[in-house]
C-alpha cells in the first residue's frame, strides 16, 4: 500500500514537471483552427490532436525569424558570463566563507542584497554605463552587466556549499604540508565541484531568461538572445503567434531540461558524498 | 660613427605599418565620415507584411538619399523601457516611434513644427485628434509628429447579437449590460459574454476612457485642469460594476493586450474593444469566426455622448541627442508623401494622419483632405484583403467622428501621459466593479493621484491648469 502511495505520489509529481512540455509540444504543432477553439464546439478537446499536426509554426520559427542566430548569441553570452561567474564568484565565496569570520558572513549577506535590487531599477544607470563605454546593441553589452546578476548570488551560494564541506580536510591538508595557496589551488576546488556546477547551472538559466537588460541594450535583431528575438518576432502587437512562440520555448527547453537533469544527478551525488569521501 | 643613410629596421617597420595601416582602415574612415546614417525603432507591426513594406521603403529610401538606415523593431508593451534606457544613456536611434502620446519626454524631444508645416503645406491639414496627441498648448512644443492613427471600433460577434434580437451590434453602453445575461442564457459556455479588460494593459486603457467619456467624465478639463472627481465619472463606475457582473468575469483583471483578441477568436466572449487586430488574425488563421465578426462605432452614453480612444497612433520623437535630425525629418516627410501604400500594406490598420497624403496623385492641393478621406471610405467600404462582406470596415472609416485624443477634451500633456502609463484608469474601474472599494473610494482615490501627477508635472512648467482643479 505504501509502494502504491508512493509511486502515485511520484507520477502525480511527473505529470506535473512534464505537462508545460506536452503543453509546448501540443501547440508548437497544432493547427491555427485546433488552436482557437472555443466553448461553441462542444466535441473539441484541448488537450489532444483533433486536426492533423502541422509544421507552419516551425516553418515560421525557423524561416522566418532569427532563431539560430539567436541560440548562437545567448550561447556566446551564457559562456562567458558563466566563466567570468565561476572565475570571481568561487575565490569570493571561498574568502568570505574561510577567512573572513564573523565579518564574511555579514559582508555575504550584503553581497547576497545586491541581487535583490531588481534590474528594472538598474537598467537606467546602467544605460548610461555601456554608452559610455561604447558597448550599446553589442553583446559585450550584456557579458559586461549578467554577471552583476550572477556574481552576487552565486558568491552567496559558494558560500553556503562551504559550510556544509568540512574545515578539517583543508587543515589535515595544511598539517600533511600544503600552504593555505595550494589547499586554495588543490584541495578546494575537489571539494566543491557540485557548488561549482550549481553555479554554472544558475549563471546558465540566469542568462538564458533575463530579458530586460537585452531589451535595453540591444536592438538590431541580428543581435538579440532567444529571451529577447522570440517574443519581439512572435509577439506582434496584440497578437501572439503561439505555435511558434511555443515552438521556441519548446526547442530552447529542452536541452535545457537535460542538462539541468544530468547536473542535478551530479549535484546529488557530490554534496552527499565528496566532502566525505574528501 | 658614420650615420647610415636611408632606413634603420625600426624606422622601416613604424613606415610600412602606418601605410598598411592607412590603406586599411583609410577607404573605411572615409566611407564612415561620408555616410549619412538614420536609425529608427518601432513596434513589430501587428501585420507582418506592413514591416515588410516599412524596412524595404526605408531601405530603398536610404539607398536613392545615400543614407545607411536600419530600421529596429521592437515589442508594443517594451516600447516604454527602451525609450528610457536610451535617454538615460543619451544615446540612441534618430527616430523613436511612440504608439502613444509621448508627453513625458517632452523636454528629451525635438520641437517637431517645421515637419508639421512643411507637412500640412504639402498635403493639408493634420486631422484634429492628431493634433491634440502631439501638441503641447503650453510649451507650445510639436512633441511628436504622427504619420497614423488606429481607430478603436468595438468587434462583436453577429450571430451571438441576432440571437438576442440586436443583428447590428449594441449601439449604447447600456446594451452590454442588458444583453450580457440574455448571452449567458442562451449561450452558458461562453464565460465572459462582454469581453472588455479590467487590467493594467493598453486596451483596457483605452476602454476605460471611452466608458468615462461616454458617460460625460474626464480626467482633466479643456483648460488641463484635474475634474475626474465628478457625479459622471461616479455614474461611469457605477455603471462598471454592473457591467461586471452582468457579463464578466474576475478573468478580464488579469487580461493582457492580447487576451480579448483570443476570446473573441476562441468564441468566449461576444464583443471586444479593440482595432481590427483581432479580425484580421482570424482572416490570416483561416478561422470560421471571421465571417461572424462584425465592427460597430463608439458606443453612446446615458446623455448619448459616444467617444472612444483611437486604439493606438503612431508617434515618431527625434531625441534631441539625435545623431541625425535633419536626415530623420526628411525621411518623415519622404514616409507621409507614401502614405497611400503604407495604409494598404497595414491591411487599413494604420489611418493616415495627414488624410490629404491619401488623395489620388495629380489632385489640387486644396481638394487633398476631402479626396483623401473618401479614398479612405471607399477602400474600406470594399476591402480587398477577403472580407466578407466586403463592406465590414465601413464602420470603422467614420471613426474621426467618434475617436477622441488621450487627455479629451483638452490636449495631450505630460501628466495625462504618466496618468496613462500607471494604468491610473483601469485600477479605478477594477477596484469599482469588482467591490474592492466603493465606487466614490474608487474615484476618491485615483482622483488624488491624478492631482499629485498634474501637480508634479505643472511644477516643470509643461501643464497647465490648477485653478480649477476640483478637491
Amino acid at each position: 500500500m505504501k509502494r502504491v502511495a508512493l509511486y502515485a505520489a511520484a507520477l502525480g509529481f511527473m505529470a506535473f514537471a512534464g505537462f508545460p512540455f506536452y503543453w509546448m509540444l501540443i501547440t508548437a504543432f497544432k493547427q491555427n483552427r485546433d488552436l482557437y477553439v472555443g466553448a461553441f464546439d462542444t466535441r473539441h478537446v484541448p488537450w489532444i490532436f483533433n486536426d492533423p499536426p502541422t509544421l507552419e509554426h516551425v516553418r515560421l520559427l525557423f524561416g522566418q525569424t532569427d532563431f539560430l542566430r539567436w541560440i548562437a548569441n545567448t550561447l556566446i553570452v551564457v559562456v562567458a558570463v558563466v566563466v567570468i561567474t565561476v572565475a570571481v564568484a568561487v575565490p569570493a565565496g571561498y574568502s568570505l566563507a574561510r577567512l573572513t569570520g564573523r565579518w564574511g558572513e555579514r559582508l555575504g549577506m550584503g553581497i547576497f542584497f545586491t541581487y535583490l535590487i531588481p534590474p528594472t531599477l538598474l537598467f537606467i544607470p546602467f544605460a548610461r554605463l555601456v554608452a559610455l563605454l561604447g558597448l550599446q546593441n553589442s553583446l559585450g553589452a550584456l557579458i559586461l552587466i549578467y554577471p552583476t546578476i550572477t556574481i552576487p548570488f552565486c558568491t552567496w551560494l559558494v558560500m553556503g556549499f562551504l559550510r556544509s564541506v568540512p574545515w578539517d580536510i583543508e587543515e589535515q591538508a595544511m598539517i600533511d604540508g600544503y600552504s593555505r595557496l595550494a589547499v586554495i589551488v588543490k584541495v578546494v576546488p575537489r571539494l566543491i565541484i557540485p557548488g561549482i556546477l550549481t553555479v554554472v547551472v544558475f549563471s546558465f538559466t540566469l542568462v538564458l531568461q533575463e530579458f530586460v537588460y537585452a531589451l535595453t541594450f540591444i536592438s538590431s535583431v541580428d543581435r538579440m538572445t532567444v529571451s529577447l528575438g522570440v517574443p519581439i518576432a512572435l509577439v506582434r502587437g496584440d497578437v501572439y503567434h503561439w505555435g511558434a512562440l511555443m515552438a521556441a520555448a519548446l526547442f530552447t527547453s529542452i536541452p535545457l531540461a537535460i542538462v539541468y537533469n544530468l547536473f542535478i544527478d551530479r549535484f546529488i551525488q557530490g554534496f552527499t558524498l565528496g566532502a566525505v569521501k574528501g | 660613427m658614420a650615420k647610415r643613410k636611408g632606413m634603420d629596421r625600426r624606422q622601416f617597420v613604424t613606415t610600412t605599418g602606418a601605410a598598411a595601416a592607412a590603406a586599411v582602415l583609410g577607404p573605411t574612415i572615409w566611407v564612415k565620415q561620408q555616410q549619412k546614417t538614420l536609425k529608427i525603432i518601432q513596434w513589430s507591426h501587428f501585420v507582418p507584411a506592413y514591416d515588410a513594406w516599412f524596412d524595404k521603403y526605408a531601405k530603398d529610401w536610404g539607398t536613392a538619399k545615400g543614407v545607411d538606415v536600419t530600421v529596429d523593431h521592437i515589442s508594443l508593451a517594451d516600447l516604454t523601457t527602451r525609450a528610457n534606457a536610451e535617454v538615460a544613456a543619451q544615446q540612441g536611434h534618430d527616430l523613436f516611434q511612440f504608439l502613444s502620446p509621448p508627453g513625458a519626454f517632452e523636454p528629451q524631444v525635438l520641437d517637431m513644427a517645421d515637419v508639421v508645416k512643411e507637412a500640412e503645406r504639402q498635403h493639408g491639414p493634420l486631422v484634429d485628434l492628431c493634433k491634440r496627441s502631439t501638441y503641447n498648448p503650453v510649451t507650445r512644443k510639436w512633441f511628436g509628429f504622427t504619420d497614423n492613427y488606429v481607430p478603436d471600433p468595438g468587434d462583436y460577434l453577429k450571430s451571438i447579437w441576432t440571437e438576442i434580437g440586436k443583428p447590428d451590434g449594441p449601439a449604447t453602453w447600456e446594451d452590454l449590460v442588458t444583453a450580457g445575461p440574455q448571452i449567458k442564457a442562451k449561450h452558458p459556455e461562453i464565460q465572459i459574454p462582454i469581453g472588455i479588460g479590467m487590467a493594467q494593459e493598453l486596451d483596457t486603457n483605452m476602454a476605460t476612457r471611452a466608458m468615462l467619456w461616454s458617460h460625460d467624465g474626464s480626467i482633466q478639463d479643456a483648460n488641463e485642469n484635474v475634474v475626474l472627481k465628478s457625479d459622471h465619472a461616479l455614474e461611469a463606475l457605477n455603471f462598471a460594476k454592473r457591467l461586471y457582473e452582468a457579463g464578466m468575469n474576475a478573468a478580464v483583471l488579469s487580461w493582457n493586450a492580447a487576451s480579448n483578441n483570443q476570446a473573441l477568436n476562441a468564441r468566449q466572449t461576444s464583443y471586444i474593444l479593440n482595432s481590427i487586430s483581432a479580425y484580421r488574425t482570424a482572416q490570416d488563421n483561416k478561422l470560421p469566426v471571421a465571417d461572424d465578426i462584425f465592427f460597430v462605432p463608439a458606443l453612446k452614453g446615458p446623455r448619448g455622448t459616444g467617444w472612444a480612444s483611437e486604439h493606438v497612433m503612431g508617434i515618431y520623437a527625434i531625441w534631441k541627442f539625435a545623431q541625425s535630425p535633419d536626415v530623420a525629418k526628411q525621411f518623415l516627410l519622404d514616409l507621409v508623401a507614401h502614405y497611400r501604400d503604407a495604409v494598404t500594406a497595414s491591411k487599413f490598420y494604420n489611418f493616415p494622419s495627414y488624410p490629404g497624403s491619401v488623395a489620388d496623385p495629380g489632385t489640387a492641393q486644396g481638394q487633398k483632405p476631402a479626396a483623401g478621406q473618401r479614398w479612405l471610405e471607399q477602400a474600406t467600404a470594399n476591402d480587398p484583403f477577403g472580407s466578407n462582406p466586403p463592406t465590414k470596415l465601413k464602420p470603422i472609416s467614420t471613426a474621426l467622428q467618434w475617436a477622441t485624443n488621450i487627455g479629451h477634451p483638452g490636449p495631450a500633456n505630460p501628466a495625462e501621459s504618466e496618468v496613462f502609463d500607471t494604468f491610473v484608469l483601469p485600477t479605478m474601474f477594477a477596484n469599482a466593479a469588482t467591490g474592492r472599494m466603493t465606487p466614490a473610494q474608487a474615484l476618491d482615490d485615483a482622483h488624488q493621484q491624478v492631482k499629485r501627477i498634474f501637480e508634479k508635472w505643472r511644477a516643470k512648467g509643461l501643464v497647465a491648469g490648477g485653478a480649477g482643479d476640483r478637491a
